[in-house]
């Protein structure tokens, strides 16, 4: 069946047809719920936030004043879900310090090159990413993954798009500066070889 | 200070042009949500009452407290113009409204040497009155909300 567009589902739930909204959530879930794996860090907590933020955007349906686009709102619900649940649990996701793999260790397991060094890149983002605060994490998720420009990064999080510059720039340092000493490790730990 | 603040911000700038990490950050895979998950979002839909229900809600909760408000505001109307020595026709009128309920009320006369207008005495009644209602109201949406 043809998606008919995010208005269209919401005028019909507002009508009181509940079960356009099925329509919605299979649209927006995937979108959801890698938002939220990548602020929590892990898949129950995605679930869960995916969850609630579907059934927060339900139950506020009415508000949505279709000024923004429906994903952008839905996605400022999925911020603010993900950040209080975060903060409720108060604990860091990934407790590690260092990067506990280097680029030899995916090879081993990961016979082809390419694919290696790509995998190796990736878990050192992520790595470098879990270690940032939940709010730098958003931000920097929102801008890479989502690939959102600064402006509607400040529509979701509700910061100002200078406020939004300034934290993407020293979240991006940190993870700079992480990356850089996990790298400076693997060489050091190579030439002892 | 704003010589600091200018270079600082224009140094943002630079750096957000030339963007180092994104050479390192490759496209991810996207994470698929578990099976099921439509059908457990739409059956704790299906438990919260329509959005046509909410704003009827909302609406009552908005018009309750009104037309009490309005009831109360009415009792100080009244106690004011059948507390005046020259009564116009409207206060006449509204003196004749009073008089039947007083025969309704228990004739008690509370403060015989009292000047205040008649209708007064009973404000304290009439807002005593409202608050017991309010509560009871409250109370009872409460009980419907846990039920639900």
């Amino acid at each position: 069946m043809d998606y008919k567009g995010d208005i269209y589902y919401i005028e019909q739930v507002l009508g009181g047809k509940v079960n356009a909204f099925t329509h919605l959530v299979d649209r927006h879930k995937d979108n959801v719920f890698n938002l939220a794996l990548r602020i929590s860090g892990n898949r129950e907590d995605a679930e869960e936030i995916a969850q609630d933020s579907f059934l927060k955007a339900y139950r506020s349906l009415e508000g949505f004043k279709m000024n923004s686009t429906f994903s952008t709102w839905l996605y400022r619900i999925v911020y603010n879900s993900s950040i209080s649940l975060i903060r409720k649990r108060r604990e860091k996701i990934l407790s590690i310090q260092e990067f506990p793999a280097d680029a030899a260790d995916f090879l081993s397991v990961i016979h082809d090159e390419d694919a290696a060094i790509e995998e190796y890149k990736r878990s050192l983002v992520a790595f470098a990413l879990q270690n940032l605060n939940e709010e730098d994490r958003a931000i920097i998720t929102l801008f890479y993954y989502e690939e959102m420009d600064t402006e509607k990064i400040s529509q979701v999080t509700g910061l100002s798009r200078q406020n939004v510059k300034v934290r993407l720039f020293r979240a991006r340092q940190k993870m700079s500066e992480i990356i850089v000493n996990a790298e400076k490790k693997n060489t050091v730990c190579h030439e002892d070889k | 200070m704003l010589k600091r603040k200018i270079q600082y911000v224009m140094r943002i700038n630079e750096e957000m042009e030339m963007d180092h990490l994104r050479d390192l950050i490759t496209p991810q895979r996207v994470e698929k949500a578990s099976d099921g998950f439509t059908d457990r979002v739409m059956a704790s839909v299906r438990l919260e009452p329509l959005p046509s229900a909410r704003r009827k809600e909302r609406i009552r909760s908005i018009v309750v407290p009104a037309a009490f408000g309005l009831i109360f505001v009415s009792l100080i109307i009244i106690a004011l113009l059948t507390g005046s020595s020259e009564k116009s026709q409207m206060a006449v009128y509204i003196d004749k409204i009073s008089g039947v309920i007083s025969q309704l009320l228990p004739s008690r006369n509370i403060l015989p040497e009292a000047s205040i207008p008649r209708a007064l005495v009973y404000i304290p009644l009439g807002i005593l009155a409202l608050a017991l209602l309010d509560s009871a109201i409250i109370k009872l949406r409460r009980r419907k909300a846990v039920s639900r």
